[in-house]
């Protein structure tokens, strides 16, 4: 299981129903929950100030794109530049309901963006993601 | 008592009464001291030294008129002694002539028979030696009781020295007036010493019947003279009564029609042995049109030398021989030269070298003939060597005894001649523009026919340069299009001006169409052109731009329809099957869910479908705002509406414990719809609710108040606020949400904005975190 799981998005359904589907997919451990960019990146500005030891840092983040007063695309540019160092142990996977393709072409275009992919999410994203080669190690070593 | 009348010349004003009674008179008494009376003289020794050395020869006569008292006096004066005439009546000798008799009998008779106890006669007598005396007879007459008279007592004194001056004078003043009435010039008088003045009736005349009598005061005479004259005339008779100076003085008086006239005053005074002036008598003659016409001469000298000064032309006069005899002071400004300079030389020096030929000609030319000759060009030297162009004219006046001479008037033509070079270049500049321009320039004839067209013809039109010529333009306009153009062509041929911007068709030597843009100028009176100037331009590129325009504009208008109407689909589609999951949710009896997970995920189901319905009901509320042009606008009153939000949402209200602080005192009502203003009283009470910080009790103020037409009205809160920075312009942007409050939709203040700005007012943010936001509107007059 991956051990920390951050979902960013500001309707609290979205939050319920992709925590179920962690849940019944054993996707995590964790999830930690913010329901826009801003309070995501007080966490991890939280986080970078404890010793490494002590560092919660999330492997994948699910990033909604439209959220009020700090959107998806705010969060990518603050996190790109405030955060370098954790960049390489995270993944970021852009969870929208946006149905624009040039939304989802800058998405994938993005040097952050691990993976886009659209509402609603499914069981087939996460058993894609089990198998996926990024995170096969966290559900083959038991 | 002159200087008193020179007194009252300064003051006209002064009453007479100012002045006194003459002095002059001063009755001197000779005493006569050689007689001494005796120690107790009787009272009739007395009364005889009295009678005797008194001024007087005194006479006393009895009832009968016979002499009884002669008095030495009467001896001295009569030259008979008292022993001759003692008893005698005036009859019996010689002393009252026949014819005198005559004239005083009347007299004597009243002596005898009258009541009058004195009398004063006066009348001619006769000395012993038979000369002729004058005497007044100052006679004190007593009488008894029945008023008979019982003697005379006569007093007589010698006035034979005094008739005979009054005598000779009235001789003399006889002698006088027939001089005078034929004298042309008045001739006055002046009693200095008694203040009276003659005026002969020249003099009345001349200055009008002003004086009523021919004896006055001097003063009434001058009281008519000019104010301005006072001075002057008062010193000229000064001069003359106190310094003897030659009295001959000017001066205007005013004549009956109240009008001033000029008078020559001349003057003689008399003087007594004190050198004190008694008398003055002097003429006045009438030189007002003598006077007008010197005045006449000297301004008309001035206004000559006013005018030739001040024109900008030079004016000079040349005798016979070309030497310049006047020059006025416009040769200063123009040629630099003082006029004085000039004179005396010869004006053909000042003619530039290559034109004293042809001046010099014309000249002599001139010197034959008479009157003002033809216009001529010629330059002039100026002080500085440089030369001045003038355009000048001569007018031969040799022969006018004033003149004697040739005038010149000379104009300074320089600017004209620049003016015309700038004009023979703008016309080149024409002549070049119009073979450059893109504008195709044709003149018309008031038939139609074709005269000229410029160069720019031929390459958009393809035709020759005046390849049309001769052509009716009729010819080539596009038929649909000929109606038009010839109407307003005919109106421009017969009204003159400018025909209004005309947009046709036109044929190019292709057989093919164009459009083109014309405007057209009636010049058929203008002799230079005699035409229709038509100016005219290619304009079908902008045609053909306006219409791909055009049709944009009905793509687009088409669009806006279809996606309006997809959305009302949209929305009243998506409606049916909501409400259906409405009832579902609803009807599904939560009780016989037995998973924690079922019952999770139900109630996400029913929130979700809840807020679905909102959203749903926004958006076809925005859709009615944003259609809806058609809304009913009235005055409402800000109060009025409040009350009813604040009934509506009474729970909410009581619940968050807020406190509302209302003034709508400076504006209390607004031109605006019902329902929009409930809704943004609505949306801004909840917002402020629903924001509403934790750490105090909610507080809203709203205030309105006019500025100019406008209404504003300002709701400020002590929410939570926002930060600015992060807000920006997005706040009235729809789903726009800035908080996660549950309840928050992004959808109020987008709604309270389209309602606002589609009834053309305004709505404008300004937040602090922590402090508060404030919201203000402007309602626009409507």
């Amino acid at each position: 299981m991956i051990p920390l799981v951050m979902c960013i998005d500001d309707d609290s359904m979205v939050q319920m129903l992709s925590e179920i589907i962690f849940t019944d997919h054993d996707f995590c451990k964790e999830v930690v929950k913010a329901p826009d960019g801003y309070t995501a990146l007080q966490y991890f500005s939280e986080q970078s100030k404890l010793d490494s030891q002590d560092q919660q840092i999330p492997k994948l983040v699910f990033l909604d794109i439209s959220m009020p007063i700090s959107d998806g695309w705010d969060f990518l540019d603050k996190y790109s530049k405030d955060f370098p160092n954790m960049q390489p142990q995270t993944k970021i996977i852009v969870l929208s309901s946006a149905i624009h393709p040039e939304e989802v072409e800058m998405a994938n275009a993005h040097p952050l963006v691990y993976k886009y992919i659209s509402k609603p999410l499914e069981p087939k994203h996460i058993l894609a993601l089990k198998t996926d080669p990024d995170f096969i190690q966290y559900f083959t070593a038991n | 008592m002159v200087e008193s009348i020179l007194l009252h010349l300064y003051n006209p004003i002064a009453s007479p009464s100012q002045i006194g009674p003459p002095d002059y008179f001063q009755y001197m008494s000779e005493a006569n001291n050689s007689f001494s009376l005796e120690s107790n003289p009787s009272q009739e020794a007395i009364l005889a030294y009295h009678l005797d050395n008194g001024p007087f020869a005194i006479i006393e006569w009895d009832n009968e008129f016979r002499i009884s008292r002669w008095s030495q006096k009467a001896e001295q004066l009569f030259g008979w002694t008292s022993k001759e005439v003692i008893g005698l009546h005036f009859n019996e000798f010689k002393i009252l002539p026949k014819d005198e008799f005559e004239r005083i009998k009347e007299n004597i008779n009243w002596i005898e028979n009258g009541n009058e106890i004195t009398t004063v006669l006066e009348n001619r007598n006769c000395h012993k030696n038979g000369k002729d005396l004058y005497c007044k007879w100052h006679n004190s007459i007593l009488r008894d009781k029945e008023g008979k008279m019982v003697s005379i007592f006569s007093m007589v004194e010698d006035i034979t020295d005094l008739k005979n001056i009054e005598e000779n004078l009235r001789k003399s003043e006889e002698r006088f007036q027939l001089a005078v009435a034929g004298s042309k010039d008045g001739i006055w008088e002046w009693d200095i010493v008694n203040d009276m003045a003659y005026f002969s009736p020249r003099c009345q005349e001349m200055v009008g019947q002003q004086f009523e009598t021919h004896i006055s005061g001097m003063e009434a005479f001058v009281n008519h003279v000019h104010p301005d004259d006072i001075t002057s005339t008062i010193n000229a008779y000064k001069l003359h009564l106190y310094e003897r100076k030659e009295m001959q003085t000017e001066y205007r008086l005013r004549i009956s029609d109240g009008s001033f006239r000029w008078f020559l005053v001349k003057g003689q005074a008399i003087w007594n042995q004190d050198g004190r002036p008694i008398r003055m008598v002097g003429s006045l003659s009438d030189i007002h049109d003598k006077k007008q016409m010197a005045e006449a001469l000297e301004n008309s000298e001035d206004k000559f030398n006013t005018v030739t000064d001040h024109i900008t032309d030079i004016v000079n006069m040349i005798d016979r021989k070309g030497i310049i005899k006047y020059c006025n002071q416009s040769v200063k400004g123009i040629l630099g030269y003082q006029p004085e300079e000039l004179l005396g030389i010869h004006f053909l020096t000042l003619v530039h070298p290559d034109e004293q030929t042809r001046i010099s000609e014309r000249f002599l030319i001139q010197l034959n003939s008479k009157g003002p000759g033809s216009l001529i060009e010629f330059r002039l030297r100026a002080k500085d060597g440089s030369y001045v162009f003038f355009e000048g004219i001569g007018n031969v006046q040799l022969h006018h005894p004033a003149l004697q001479s040739i005038i010149m008037i000379s104009r300074d033509i320089t600017l004209r001649k620049k003016a015309e070079e700038i004009i023979i270049a703008s016309e080149e500049k024409f002549r070049s523009l119009v073979h450059n321009i893109s504008d195709i320039i044709t003149i018309i004839s008031a038939s139609g026919e074709i005269q000229y067209q410029s160069a720019s013809a031929r390459q958009i039109m393809g035709y020759e340069e005046n390849g049309l010529r001769k052509r009716n333009i009729m010819e080539v306009v596009h038929p649909d299009d000929l109606q038009l153009v010839l109407s307003t062509f005919q109106h421009l041929v017969l009204k003159g001006g400018n025909s209004e911007l005309l947009e046709f068709r036109i044929l190019n030597s292709d057989g093919a169409y164009f459009y083109i843009e014309a405007q057209a100028t009636n010049q058929i009176n203008n002799p230079s052109i005699a035409g229709i100037v038509v100016t005219s331009r290619d304009v079908s590129i902008r045609k053909k731009a306006e219409a791909e325009k055009q049709s944009l504009i009905q793509e687009l208008t088409k669009n806006n329809a279809d996606l309006k109407q997809f959305s009302y689909i949209v929305s009243h589609n998506l409606r049916s099957p909501l409400t259906n999951l409405i009832s579902m949710t609803n009807l599904l009896d939560m009780d016989t869910i037995e998973t924690e997970r079922s019952l999770k995920l139900i109630n996400g189901f029913k929130t979700t479908t809840t807020r679905l319905n909102d959203t749903l009901n926004d958006l076809i509320h925005i859709l009615l705002v944003k259609n809806n042009t058609n809304i009913d606008i009235k005055p409402i009153s800000f109060e009025s509406v409040l009350d009813q939000v604040t009934h509506s949402i009474t729970a909410i209200m009581e619940s968050s414990d807020m406190e509302l602080e209302v003034d709508f005192s400076g504006a209390p009502a607004v031109n605006f719809n019902q329902s929009y203003l409930e809704s943004i009283f609505q949306n801004l009470i909840t917002n402020s609710i629903r924001y509403k910080s934790p750490d105090r009790k909610p507080r809203v103020q709203i205030k309105t108040f006019k500025n100019q037409q406008d209404i504003h009205l300002v709701f400020k809160d002590n929410g939570i606020g926002f930060d600015m920075e992060l807000v920006k312009d997005k706040i009235f942007g729809l789903h726009q949400k800035f908080h996660h409050h549950p309840e928050s939709r992004g959808i109020g203040l987008y709604l309270i904005h389209a309602q606002i700005t589609s009834l053309g007012g305004s709505i404008s943010v300004n937040s602090q975190v922590d402090v508060g936001t404030i919201f203000s509107i402007v309602f626009k007059p409507k």
